[in-house]
């Protein structure tokens, strides 16, 4: 756990999402590295791992992960899916996702540091059209709770940050998912901006004050899915 | 297992990885209450015997070799079923690969991970969508069997977590998509004693430290005919036909969730 000035924070994914959070949290204090990885192999993203490491001057203090493969952020009819399809969207994003918790895994532990996984409601939901996100997403927040209970011991923790499904699938996909999800609107009349509303709730995670915080959930998404 | 109701009957069930364990249990409870059963098993070495005990006791069974990660052969055990009983109507994937010894995350061998992302996902995509012609024809039912593991996360095999979950969201999310089609998803979550178990059982302690059972209000490990069996019927059977995207955890009220 480390204070927010100059804390050194890998965050993974090239969506407006994964900037957005990158760009707040620079803005909260942080140094922030975009993870420059080809993600074909597990070696890609322990060597791109480790030049964030060394970028960051020599350790990381906070992992935040939301790269998914781009052919999941399209709907897509179940029963149409290639077995191609299938393959390189979901499971390839889950054995990315496995592969970062593993790489992640050596820094972190040195640093009693914060694995984040950022996932879109629609794995605890579900969502019509796009099941293969909805299974990477429930997928992650598990795999988030499997590392949490195994990493207890060292002090690093693995927490999940719950968003709505706009900041994957865009605004019109989005809003239809979330009428699926809820009959009201969400609390607080949006789901969410990256970098000033999720960034903060990312940050929180690596502080001090939750250093007593792993496996768990934070849906923020603006009061919309409340399942737990 | 006597029962005078037959939930089943006139159904077509395939049951996957039903050459023992829990797959076994609930291919056997299915037929009990009247469904044809088609036995799909990596060996048929398995399944032949449990095809073979459903028509000694009066049922329709077939038994075909599958492995779940293969598209033939989840074509073929569909199309076995169609040929066979002429129709399908629930699909229950069960089947999954070894897990493995409890192990650290960095330390879970590749072909672990493999073996359980083939069995689990890519099985659950095959069978997904290979039943899915007929399951909308019929008002069918898929059935995924799941874990608590897939709710809670596994300290012992991470990896068991992560694609037990992910089974969870994909059939939630194909419970909303195919709603409209009448076709109905859901999950099982079992506890039973299986052989896979009973060989964990001999050192993991939380068997031999009697863990699982301290914190298991029904004192006792489920067994896979007369405990999963049942409730697998009652999700393949009209009983529950308002009931769709929901993980029923099965294991004596070990694991109690929201």
């Amino acid at each position: 756990m480390t204070t927010r000035a100059g804390r050194r924070v890998v965050v993974t994914g090239d969506t407006a999402l994964a900037e957005g959070v990158a760009a707040g949290l620079r803005e909260l204090g942080a140094l922030v590295v975009l993870l420059d990885a080809a993600y074909e192999t597990e070696d890609d993203v322990r060597a791109a791992m480790e030049a964030a490491g060394d970028a960051l001057g020599g350790g990381i203090d906070q992992v935040v992960h939301s790269w998914v493969e781009a052919a999941l952020l399209d709907a897509r009819v179940f029963a149409e899916l290639s077995e191609e399809t299938w393959a390189i969207a979901c499971e390839h994003t889950l054995e990315v996702a496995w592969w970062t918790a593993r790489q992640a895994s050596p820094a972190l532990r040195e640093t009693q540091g914060s694995l984040v996984f950022l996932v879109p409601t629609i794995g605890m939901a579900g969502g019509a059209g796009y099941a293969m996100l909805a299974a990477v997403a429930e997928g992650m927040r598990v795999l988030a709770k499997g590392c949490g209970r195994q990493w207890g011991t060292t002090g690093a923790t693995c927490n999940t940050v719950a968003v709505a499904p706009h900041h994957w699938t865009g605004d019109a996909a989005g809003a239809e998912l979330t009428r699926n999800i809820t009959l009201s609107v969400p609390a607080f009349g949006d789901q969410g901006d990256a970098a000033s509303d999720l960034a903060p709730l990312v940050a929180l995670l690596a502080d001090d004050d939750a250093h007593f915080l792993t496996a768990a959930t934070m849906v923020a998404d603006g009061g919309t899915w409340m399942g737990l | 297992m006597a029962t005078d109701t037959r939930l089943l009957d006139g159904k077509t069930v395939i049951v996957t990885g039903a050459g023992g364990g829990v797959g076994m249990g609930i291919a056997l409870a299915c037929a009990q209450h009247g469904a044809n059963v088609v036995i799909a098993a990596r060996r048929t070495e398995t399944g032949d015997p449990v095809a073979a005990e459903i028509e000694r006791r009066g049922g329709r069974a077939r038994s075909i070799r599958c492995d779940v990660a293969s598209h033939a052969d989840v074509h073929a055990a569909v199309d076995a079923a169609v040929s066979t009983f002429g129709a399908l109507d629930v699909m229950v994937h069960n089947a999954l690969a070894p897990v493995g010894p409890p192990t650290g995350i960095e330390d879970v061998p590749d072909e672990t991970f493999r073996g359980m992302v083939g069995t689990a996902l890519r099985a659950s995509y095959l069978c997904a969508t290979a039943a899915y012609p007929h399951l909308r024809a019929n008002g069918g039912s898929l059935i995924l069997l799941s874990s608590a593991a897939g709710i809670e996360g596994s300290p012992y095999i991470p990896a068991y977590g992560l694609v037990k979950a992910a089974q969870r969201g994909l059939a939630k999310s194909l419970a909303r998509e195919w709603g409209p089609d009448g076709i109905r998803v859901n999950c099982i979550g079992p506890v039973a004693m299986t052989p896979a178990v009973e060989e964990v059982a001999k050192t993991s302690p939380v068997f031999t430290e009697g863990l699982l059972l301290n914190r298991t209000p029904l004192r006792r490990i489920g067994d896979p005919e007369a405990d999963i069996g049942p409730v697998a019927v009652f999700l393949a059977s009209d009983l529950s036909r308002y009931m769709t995207g929901q993980t029923l955890i099965v294991d004596g009220g070990g694991f109690l969730a929201f």
